[in-house]
């Protein structure tokens, strides 16, 4: 998540996003626009680090550019140099302190950190899976963007979860793209057509509103170097931010990831929380891979949840509990960069955060189905309803200041609506192999680490 | 001045790291916060160490009750250590102190790494071409020990032939402020070079209007009576001006010069003059900055300031009704950061560009300091409020803010943690009331029967 300098005095919509890649040297900075921009800091397309700066601001000279830029990267470069090969688990929050070798050359040190990671070999095959429902013009920019992927031979599935002929036409205009139909509304349903029909050792999972960054696809393969990895998410960063829509969507709705650092979340994520893990932090489902084997045996995704079915969100930190649960390991890694086209319109942001308000309970009664642990319900009916409320108590002076909460009636709202799935919390999961006979794992108990690789 | 505002620099680590910044500086590394009464016991020494070199131990004599480190990094300055008997003890190990050292430095060296990497090999910047004038009044010894501290700056400069001839080399200027004797003159007498002006009306910013109608350099510095400059003040000044040839103007921090009673101590803990090891960047706006810059004393400090001879010309120098002397002892540097800032030009804060600060040694002067920096950002709102229409909500808005601020401060300070003396907020509280309420135009009637006087 991008996070803001401060709350207060967001300057109005259009804004312009920069990408400055440090590994090209550093000039003078004069984007040419009368806009507020987001300067995104990289390093041969590594993340490094965010600066927002004003019209008036603008422009740097080249100096003062590599004085932002350092202020901006040197947090994520240190970490990153400490990391060096990043092969164990890490937790979101680390506390160690070791110390940082030569402080010198520190860019040359995260070029080669960089370079070991990136020559790192995987034997894992991939398909890629994205699922869509009437938005073909966002579809076809998609494929548009992974087209280096389909020329490469990577098998490419697109599922279509409301079909219609304008989509089908899309597809059946590239060569090469495989076009499967899932009537059964429910993004989750149709992941699990994709999961069924892929053939690959591992399944990307994109939605048709995302443009991926050329060689997302190997990052997010190198880390399944364990066995018991079952999924890896990846950084989204938003593709424009045009309207004020976008930017709450961004800044309002923090969408987008889990910061800069990789990350591993096994079974110490759970114990490192008192209360239910928060598992929105691990990442986003717009960049989401997993090990099709895993999946499939543990039941794929729940069908109940999710855009299309029990409406917002949900659908993915469902499932990645659910991995979790079952002994796999999720990972972040921000090597693997996708850009969202985030809603334009206000109304849609509202809609979003609606959604939010949903899938949150929703993914929260899911997860109590599963373990019957009281921090889901804690959650639930105390901690959701505490942080509402200091919200709802704050929301007055952020109107007298000229930030409005602007997402915090449609949250409430998605919040109540979110009791008619109630039902949730007492069914059954859904296996994905019932059908094909296979009988469901008993994930009820939550102590119950069954590695799924080990069986 | 006003650390309690949230700013840009306090939050500019990137990502997702939250690490202990120095700003507002708390005493203790790492977020440990040390409310004990005996932090405040004085003396203590202050340390400088270079850690790109062997890290000394530290060791404090039987009386010391602490050491004030500064930490620099290839002579640019990183962090400051509070290190308290109290807490440590008096001998702490070079092999502690080193860890102690990387824990607070540590990302604050990645900065400067990166930086330098990013630009390369630079050869020394070129000096400016600046007057820095020293407006005194009474102050002889004070003075002897600021000039050495210049004279043997621009010395070391002219030495290195960064200036060229001798009538390129920095200019030192002494405005004598409305003497009662020769003192002063004698002492400026004693230094080769350094020109002495006189500027018979009483008024700090009187004398700095005589500075300016003095100089024919294309900057003009001001440094206080009370400051001695840094060894490196004048190189990082030469830097942040070829970095940033657009500024109008550059501030720097101000750190102690000593801690030898109770009052230097408390003010420095309590914040001080501080600002901060960040490099800053004022321009018309600032993103996520609602007062800006009606806050203008988060800017910088009138004790160390450069700034552009030709806007100050533009702007008409310096406010004559402010920095009279009691009633009315501050506020002329905040008022002139404002006026450069809402004339669209910018001002850049440079970390290696300080100066060290004699602190007031007493607690009846250290509250008389906090009255004026009350006084004078009040009356920077209460004049730009009607000057200035475009701003006075920014205005509204921080007058609130700071009421707001003292009263938690004052609660804070009665219930015992906070390290100034519940007297010292108040003071600064009575600063605010008489700032607000018609002291600027009171004090424009008194200058003008003190000009009046003067004239006849």
């Amino acid at each position: 998540m991008i996070s803001l300098p401060s709350p207060w005095l967001r300057p109005p919509a259009p804004w312009t996003i920069l990408h400055v890649d440090l590994a090209d040297g550093i000039g003078p900075l004069d984007p040419g626009v009368d806009r507020p921009c987001l300067v995104v800091f990289r390093y041969k397309g590594a993340v490094l680090g965010y600066e927002h700066l004003l019209p008036s601001e603008l422009p740097l000279t080249q100096a003062e550019h590599a004085r932002l830029a350092a202020q901006a990267v040197a947090w994520n470069v240190r970490e990153l140099v400490r990391l060096g090969g990043y092969n164990d688990e890490m937790l979101p929050n680390r506390i160690e302190m070791e110390r940082l070798g030569a402080t010198e050359k520190l860019l040359a040190q995260l070029d080669a950190v960089l370079a070991a990671q990136r020559s790192r070999p995987t034997a894992l095959s991939a398909s890629i899976v994205i699922c869509t429902r009437k938005r073909p013009e966002d579809l076809a920019a998609c494929l548009a963007a992974i087209e280096a992927e389909r020329q490469a031979g990577r098998e490419i599935i697109v599922v279509d979860n409301g079909p219609d002929a304008e989509t089908e036409a899309v597809v059946r205009a590239v060569a090469g793209v495989r076009y499967v139909v899932e009537p059964k509304r429910g993004v989750n349903n149709a992941r699990n057509t994709g999961l069924r029909t892929a053939t690959g050792d591992v399944v990307v999972y994109v939605d048709d509103d995302v443009r991926p960054e050329p060689g997302w696809v190997d990052a997010l393969l190198r880390r399944f170097d364990k066995p018991e990895v079952g999924v890896v998410c990846g950084l989204v960063l938003p593709e424009a931010l045009e309207t004020e829509g976008q930017i709450g969507f961004q800044y309002d709705l923090g969408f987008g990831g889990m910061g800069l650092k990789p990350i591993a979340f096994g079974r110490s994520f759970f114990e490192l929380w008192y209360r239910s893990p928060p598992l929105w932090d691990i990442g986003a489902s717009a960049n989401m891979t997993v090990r099709r084997e895993m999946a499939l045996a543990c039941g794929g995704f729940d069908g109940r949840l999710g855009p299309g079915a029990a409406g917002g969100s949900g659908d993915d930190t469902e499932f990645w509990y659910h991995v979790l649960l079952n002994g796999g390991e999720v990972r972040y890694e921000p090597l693997a960069v996708v850009r969202h086209r985030h809603r334009r319109t206000m109304r849609e942001l509202k809609r979003q955060a609606y959604g939010y308000g949903i899938g949150h309970m929703v993914s929260l009664f899911a997860a109590w189905a599963q373990t019957r642990e009281r921090l889901h319900v804690m959650r639930a009916f105390v901690l959701l309803p505490c942080w509402l409320a200091k919200r709802v108590a704050a929301a007055p002076m952020r109107w007298v200041m000229g930030n409005p909460d602007r997402v915090l009636v449609p949250f409430i709202l998605g919040y109540f609506a979110s009791f008619r799935h109630i039902g949730l919390a007492w069914a059954r999961r859904p296996h994905l192999g019932e059908a094909a006979g296979a009988a469901p794992p008993a994930t009820r108990d939550a102590q119950d680490w069954r590695r799924i690789s080990s069986a | 001045m006003s650390q309690f505002l949230s700013t840009k620099a306090g939050q500019i680590h990137g990502g997702s790291g939250t690490i202990c910044c120095s700003w507002p500086s708390p005493i203790g590394v790492s977020g440990v916060h040390m409310w004990y009464w005996q932090v405040a016991t004085p003396p203590w020494v202050l340390r400088e160490i270079e850690i790109t070199e062997e890290i000394p131990p530290i060791e404090l004599a039987p009386d010391e009750m602490g050491a004030y480190v500064l930490l620099r990094w290839h002579g640019r300055p990183l962090e400051t250590l509070w290190l308290a008997k109290t807490q440590y003890g008096g001998f702490i190990p070079a092999a502690n102190l080193r860890r102690m050292i990387e824990q607070a430095t540590d990302w604050r060296v990645a900065v400067l790494a990166v930086e330098a990497e990013l630009l390369g090999e630079r050869p020394p910047a070129p000096l400016p071409s600046l007057t820095v004038a020293v407006c005194t009044r009474n102050h002889p010894e004070m003075l002897q020990r600021c000039l050495a501290a210049l004279v043997a700056m621009r010395d070391a400069a002219t030495r290195q032939g960064r200036a060229g001839d001798e009538s390129q080399a920095v200019d030192l200027l002494v405005v004598d402020n409305a003497p009662e004797d020769d003192r002063t003159k004698a002492v400026v007498e004693s230094f080769p070079g350094v020109r002495y002006a006189l500027e018979p009306v009483p008024g700090l910013d009187m004398g700095r209007n005589r500075a300016l109608a003095e100089t024919d350099r294309e900057w003009l510095g001001f440094v206080d009576d009370d400051a001695v400059v840094d060894r490196f003040w004048l190189d990082a000044l030469a830097e942040g001006m070829r970095e940033s040839p657009s500024a109008a103007a550059f501030t720097g921090p101000i750190l102690p010069l000593m801690l030898e009673t109770e009052s230097q101590l408390r003010f420095e803990i309590a914040g001080g003059f501080g600002k901060g090891f960040h490099w800053r960047r004022f321009g018309p706006e600032r993103w996520g900055d609602p007062v800006h810059p009606a806050n203008a004393a988060d800017i910088g400090t009138g004790a160390c300031m450069v700034l552009s001879t030709k806007v100050l010309r533009e702007l008409g120098g310096f406010d004559e009704a402010l920095d009279t002397g009691p009633p009315l002892p501050g506020g002329g540097d905040c008022d002139m950061f404002y006026r450069i800032i809402r004339s669209g030009r910018r001002i850049v804060y440079l970390p290696g560009f300080f100066v060290r600060h004699e602190h007031r040694r007493d607690l009846r002067g250290l509250a008389r300091q906090y009255y004026s920096w009350g006084q004078s950002i009040m009356v920077l709102a209460d004049k730009n409020y009607r000057a200035d229409p475009a701003t006075r909500n920014r205005h509204r808005l921080m007058t609130a803010w700071w009421v707001s601020a003292m009263a938690r401060r004052i609660l804070r300070s009665l219930s015992g943690r906070d390290f100034r003396y519940p007297g010292t907020v108040w003071a600064e509280l009575r600063g605010v009331a008489a700032g607000r309420f018609g002291e600027y135009r009171r004090s424009q009637r008194r200058m003008a029967l003190r000009k009046e006087a003067h004239l006849r």
